[in-house]
């Protein structure tokens, strides 16, 4: 039997073909005592001072010292007298060597040694945590995620100080090689659950993955179209009391939304800040995001279905100051709301991709131009504006932003059906609404679970 | 999940041919228990299997499969009549112009569509309908308490034409129209827990349905008056007309026509599942394959049951009384109860 030897033109000639022409990729020769030796790393994914100080520089002074005189000794003891401390694997087999020089090791090798040593010496650019921008609170922790797993993992960790917080490693995507870990506490999350999950990351066929919401499109349930059957929030305590609430948390580098898997309807009424408050307080809270979620949903479009076809519904003195309004408007109330609806829409968008400097302008084209001008143009009536406005206001409400997103345009179906089929129409469309919500199930957990169990009671 | 029951009876009420209908509805409890108490007797003989297995344990492989069939055309001729109730009601209430065609279109993808989902799906519908309806019940009561259109002396006066008249329309009808189609639940019977559970969850849920029909029936009267009750078509629509909070929250029939599409939503896409269930073990295929084309079927149907609403109305309370639901609901399992009796040897029966 023949061990394999790593010789240091073999090596190169690899590497060379492997990486091509890139610049970030170093060879370095080193001479250890009277041997040849080679030094391989990308200086994309390695701090280059920490690898003299802790590699370059010891090794040179233990060599001047002569504690590594015996240089015979091989790598196993180089390591084990000059790396103690840090992360390091050997090598027996130069396969992996391009994938762990892509993670941030830097590799290094004596001419006709059978082992490799690779050193961890990664470390990135990271920007340090901030604050949440999408769900902010006003009392509560203020530590945001950020876009490096590593840190997202002990902002979990530091906050659940329980060795049965686990986290596995999974790859996904075969082209960028992104990491993804499992996070979940032993005992806890559900078995079948975890199996699921574990199955559909192995067996991904992604090609690539940069955030967690191309994440969201591989769970997603084929049944949950219009509402998210995955929680994510870019705050580590909702996060880590999802995690203790028996659920399994889903960290994807290079993201700060950390995924919740399985997440029910109720979660997109929660905000962590409810917990932190007077009971009373936040269950009243919580009451008018519901509120809020029905009234965005259907308001726009029961004006349209009541003043198209049920007059008599409305008050009679709401009545005849809506009809007042009305007079010497062009178009019909369904398209006056369409048209509105679709104002505040390109408003929406143009904000969020605007630079923020120009955001401001937006915002006043928005409210002086659009709302006042079209008012007093005779284009909308003042109560269809009244009426976007609400509806858009109460669509922030939701404290995760897909969840609102996604429902909105079931909003213009709802508009539609109710300008055509009036209150019936409205009601259909509600009915055909719950029916999907009642269909849901997101790893064999009805969507629509305190409920659900209310009905378990019951029926057994 | 047996609350499925209240479905369109608490809008619908009973079928007013006395006065005292609560009296009526009160009574009506007796006779029910019996019948649910012959229900669950089949359960206990019929061992784990659903109402199909049974008709066929029972009655042999053809005679069974075309009972099979009956009840498959059964619940869906009921499913269609229920549609037609909404029709109706929609069209009286809220859309007197569109076609009726294009009201069922609608409708009917949605029952469907709940009944694609399954006996768990349709289980959560239940509960949120129910919650719902019983939301939308108490608001409407409160309002038209406040509306001070709600008046005891209505009541009165009371058994005016007798006992005897009251206990006649027990058995005429009222057992039959809310209560018998609990059959329906025979067929779901093995996802509905152990028979103990059930029976005890059945008696639970004859009793809340008969006291919120009841309640209904008392609010109806009370704000109508017995002569209005009488000859109004939807009483509780008519009822909820009367509101009127302070001039501002006047005309609430939204409320009734919303629990009255979702109550027939519901009762619909059960009587659809059990259609297509039994329409799946005639031709043995899979239960899901039947439910849209049959759904269709329910649609075509409810519009070609009757010509106008008095006939669909007088159809529903003779004739479909006596030729489908009191063979169908009694006379059948009755005699599949006795069959099975039999047929068991003796040393399994206890």
């Amino acid at each position: 039997m023949t061990t394999f030897r790593f010789r240091i033109d073999a090596i190169k000639q690899q590497l060379q073909r492997r990486f091509g022409q890139t610049t970030d990729l170093m060879l370095v020769p080193i001479r250890i005592g009277s041997r040849q030796g080679l030094l391989c790393y990308l200086t994309t994914m390695t701090n280059t001072t920490f690898l003299t100080e802790t590699v370059t520089t010891p090794l040179l002074q233990a060599y001047r010292q002569g504690g590594l005189a015996d240089a015979d000794r091989g790598l196993d003891a180089v390591r084990e007298l000059l790396f103690g401390g840090l992360t390091t694997r050997l090598l027996d087999d130069p396969q992996p060597l391009p994938v762990l020089l892509t993670q941030g090791y830097a590799g290094l090798l004596l001419d006709g040694e059978p082992l490799m040593l690779m050193i961890d010496v990664k470390e990135l650019e990271k920007r340090p945590i901030s604050e949440p921008t999408t769900q902010n609170v006003i009392k509560g922790p203020k530590e945001a995620f950020t876009e490096s797993a590593d840190t997202n993992m002990s902002l979990i960790r530091r906050r659940i100080l329980n060795e049965r917080l686990r986290f596995e490693k999974y790859v996904v995507g075969s082209q960028s090689q992104t990491p993804v870990y499992l996070a979940f506490v032993e005992g806890e999350a559900d078995e079948r659950v975890l199996r699921d999950i574990r199955d559909c990351l192995q067996g991904s066929s992604m090609v690539s993955l940069f955030d967690s919401g191309s994440m969201e499109q591989l769970f997603r349930s084929r049944r949950g179209l219009l509402f998210p059957t995955l929680y994510n929030s870019e705050r580590p305590d909702s996060i880590c009391s999802c995690l203790m609430d028996k659920r399994v948390a889903l960290i994807v580098n290079g993201s700060p939304f950390v995924l919740v898997v399985p997440a029910l309807f109720s979660d997109f009424f929660k905000s962590p800040e409810d917990d932190y408050q007077w009971f009373l307080l936040g269950s009243f809270i919580r009451v008018l995001r519901y509120l809020a979620f029905m009234l965005s949903l259907s308001l726009s479009a029961l004006y349209v279905a009541a003043t198209c076809y049920h007059q008599e519904l409305i008050p009679t003195l709401l009545l005849t100051s809506i009809a007042a309004q009305r007079i010497g408007i062009p178009f019909p109330a369904v398209v006056e709301m369409l048209l509105m609806e679709m104002t505040f829409e390109l408003l929406r968008e143009a904000g969020t991709r605007m630079p923020r400097l120009v955001g401001q302008s937006i915002s006043i084209a928005g409210a002086l131009v659009l709302g006042e001008a079209s008012v007093q143009a005779g284009i909308v009536s003042n109560i269809t504006v009244i009426v976007v406005a609400l509806t858009a206001i109460a669509g922030f409400v939701s404290p995760v932003y897909s969840f609102g997103a996604n429902i909105r345009l079931f909003r213009y179906a709802l508009i539609i059906l109710g300008s055509l089929f009036g209150l019936y129409g409205v009601i259909v469309g509600f009915a055909f609404l719950v029916v999907h919500l009642t269909r849901i199930e997101t790893f064999g957990i009805p969507y629509l679970s305190p409920l659900a169990r209310l009905g378990g009671r019951r029926s057994h | 999940m047996l609350v499925f029951l209240l479905g369109t009876s608490i809008i619908y009420g009973t079928p007013r041919l006395v006065p005292d209908t609560w009296l009526v509805d009160l009574l009506t409890i007796v006779p029910a228990f019996l019948l649910a108490g012959q229900y669950l007797l089949l359960i206990r003989l019929g061992r784990g299997g659903n109402l199909y297995d049974m008709l066929i344990g029972a009655w042999g492989k053809s005679a069974g499969r075309l009972l099979i069939l009956a009840y498959t055309v059964y619940f869906l001729y009921i499913a269609s009549r229920n549609l037609r109730d909404m029709l109706e009601l929609v069209m009286t209430a809220l859309l007197r112009n569109t076609p009726g065609e294009l009201v069922v279109i609608l409708f009917v993808p949605i029952v469907a569509f709940a009944a694609v989902g399954g006996i768990a799906a349709l289980g959560r519908l239940s509960i949120l309908i129910v919650l719902m309806v019983m939301m939308f019940f108490l608001t409407l009561t409160f309002l038209l308490i406040f509306s001070g259109s709600v008046d005891s002396e209505r009541l009165f006066p009371f058994l005016s034409e007798g006992f005897g008249k009251v206990a006649g329309s027990v058995f005429r009808s009222s057992l039959w129209f809310p209560y018998g189609e609990l059959i329906v639940f025979l067929v779901f019977r093995t996802y509905l827990g152990e028979s103990g559970t059930m029976s005890r969850t059945c008696m639970f849920s004859l009793l809340s349905s008969a006291v919120a029909l009841t309640f209904s029936d008392l609010l109806q009267i009370c704000t109508l008056g017995m002569e209005n009750k009488k000859y109004s078509v939807f009483a509780l629509l008519d009822a909820a007309r009367l509101i009127n909070v302070a001039n501002f929250i006047t005309r609430m029939d939204a409320l009734v026509a919303f629990i009255f599409i979702f109550g027939v939503l519901l009762k619909a896409a059960v009587l659809l599942y059990a259609g297509s269930r039994g329409a799946a073990v005639l031709f043995k295929t899979e239960v899901n394959r039947f439910a849209y084309p049959l759904a269709m079927l329910i649609g075509a149907l409810s519009l070609l049951v009757s010509r106008n609403h008095a006939e669909h109305v007088s159809e529903g309370l003779i004739h479909v009384m006596y030729w489908l639901h009191i063979p169908l609901q009694f006379i059948v399992p009755l005699a599949t109860l006795l069959l099975l009796w039999i047929r068991t040897p003796g040393g399994a029966r206890a």
